[in-house]
């Protein structure tokens, strides 16, 4: 679809991601599980995983772009190592998702405070608003 | 581009709690809806939504770079002043944007009309990232999409990239209000992204972030050094730490500078910037003259507003749509009038994706009602031609 107008406004923008490496059927790639998010979750446990050589491989071959070379940047799940599970218990309360996930010794020391502590500074707007902040 | 109807997988429930989907049904109406999807052409795809997201992401950026030292500009804006040294800063400084989401109008004929920006704290991102991926692979796998059915759609892979120029190293907080089921989804997706970037993360309630010695700590008093929040930066700036100097001894994602962006008015000063642009429909502060150029046929909405709050649809003598809201105090702007278009009945809105400044998908909802709110349904997509 031609937009000669656009012209005005520059040259199409390149795809400047690299194109990620095809699956090649019968790869098999690692699948890791993020600890964080399902210890956010309250899931129990974690797993890492191999995917079988006969899972099914992306289904696309990436679009060539204008000097005919592939370009899997946009379609791109070939990278797609991922493998999100959840949803089979409730989320907890924020206080036990933390309890879930103490922070690592040595990695981000606590503060140690003479003062005390406020907290609810942040949130008030919220609930003006209806509590949801995303749009 | 078209609407087409397909049969709604039997084990969606099933293939919903695999992938940790907890928001099909939001107060009790459907909000995922497989019962149909989008399908676009590739050339549709790059250039009539990827090229332009690209286009306007700079676009909005130069806009940026020019108001943040624009005293008049930031006042048109409703930015408050006690926010301004920070919002420069954080654009001195290149604080990283993570991500954020064009909203178009788009039919498949002519140019795709950009509605707002979404550029703090978009949502609908696990859902385009993931769920309506599976989706696809299952049809494909089922033999219901052929086999070269695409999707536009590497938000993934592009989010797991950019954490780490985001965090630069630094152990990772990220802060919602966590009583919003939807808004919890998207911080535990884009805690997961993290993580997989090799960074740690621990999520927390925007009530649970406290304040102490300059710093923002959290509940076990481990400093924000860098936090990811879905909530708004126009209410950071109103809350009670709004003002604090610990502001600034935490790196935020998205980063203060991307307030100047989450503004409609940001739309009257892309318009300002680059008058007649295809992707752009006229825009002007309800305060400028010049709004008199948009004739009697316009949308009316607020400069700071959520969800599709308080918009209204002038066309001539008759109101289109008006939507309620306790939004609007800081002005509006208008912009000319552009439907969404009708597919059955359903009126799409098209979410283009970035992540930093690159384009990286797309998600569409859909609604009966002129104006998206957030009870749209989400519908898939597909590229087939």
């Amino acid at each position: 679809m031609a937009h000669p107008q656009r012209k005005t406004f520059g040259q199409r923008p390149q795809l400047s991601a690299a194109p990620a490496p095809m699956a090649a059927p019968g790869r098999k790639s690692t699948l890791v599980l993020s600890l964080a998010t399902l210890g956010a979750l309250g899931l129990a446990g974690a797993v890492y995983a191999t995917l079988p050589a006969s899972a099914p491989a992306p289904a696309q071959s990436c679009p060539r772009d204008q000097n005919g070379a592939e370009n899997c940047a946009r379609t791109g799940r070939s990278s797609f190592f991922f493998f999100w599970r959840g949803g089979a218990t409730p989320a907890p309360a924020p206080q036990a998702a933390q309890a879930l996930r103490p922070t690592p010794p040595g990695l981000r020391p606590a503060m140690a405070p003479a003062a005390p502590v406020k907290f609810g500074g942040f949130g008030a707007s919220a609930t003006g608003h209806g509590a949801a902040a995303g749009a | 581009m078209r609407r087409i109807a397909l049969p709604p997988r039997p084990d969606f429930e099933k293939r919903a709690a695999d992938i940790g989907f907890e928001f099909a049904f939001l107060d009790g109406e459907p909000y995922w809806n497989e019962s149909a999807a989008y399908v676009f052409s590739l050339a549709e795809i790059e250039n009539d939504l990827e090229a332009p997201t690209q286009e306007l992401a700079a676009l909005a950026r130069e806009v940026a770079g020019r108001v943040v030292t624009d005293e008049r500009a930031l006042r048109r804006l409703g930015v408050p002043e006690h926010a301004w040294p920070l919002i420069l800063e954080s654009w001195r400084r290149e604080d990283v944007s993570l991500y954020g989401r064009f909203d178009f109008s788009y039919d498949g004929n002519g140019p795709a009309k950009l509605l707002e920006y979404n550029a703090d704290t978009p949502t609908s991102l696990f859902e385009s990232a993931v769920v309506q991926w599976f989706w696809l692979q299952d049809l494909v796998a089922r033999r219901q999409m052929p086999a070269h059915a695409d999707q536009f759609n590497s938000l993934h892979e592009k989010l797991i990239a950019r954490w780490p120029a985001v965090a630069r190293g630094a152990y990772v907080h990220l802060a919602c209000m966590t009583g919003s089921i939807e808004d919890r989804g998207t911080v535990a997706y884009l805690a997961d992204c993290a993580t997989q970037a090799g960074l740690d993360t621990r999520i927390v309630d925007m009530q649970d972030i406290g304040h102490v010695d300059g710093r923002f700590v959290d509940r076990d008093l481990v400093a924000l050094d860098c936090a990811f929040k879905l909530y708004p930066w126009e209410w950071m700036f109103a809350d009670e730490f709004g003002k604090s100097p610990a502001l600034r001894a935490t790196r935020w994602a998205e980063p203060p500078w991307k307030a100047l962006l989450s503004n409609k008015g940001l739309l009257a000063l892309m318009w300002e910037t680059a008058p007649g642009h295809p992707n752009l429909l006229p825009a002007y502060f309800e305060t400028d003259p010049r709004i008199g150029e948009l004739g009697d046929r316009f949308a009316r909405k607020p400069l700071l507003s959520r969800e599709g709050a308080n918009v209204s649809l002038f066309d001539g003598a008759s109101i289109l749509a008006r939507t309620t809201g306790d939004y609007g105090a800081e002005g509006y702007v208008r912009q000319g009038l552009h439907l969404l278009p009708d597919f059955d009945g359903w009126r799409p809105v098209m979410g283009s994706w970035l992540v930093g400044a690159e384009a990286a998908g797309l998600g569409v909802r859909e609604d009966r009602s002129l104006v998206t709110s957030n009870r749209s349904r989400f519908t898939p997509h597909v590229i087939l031609d």
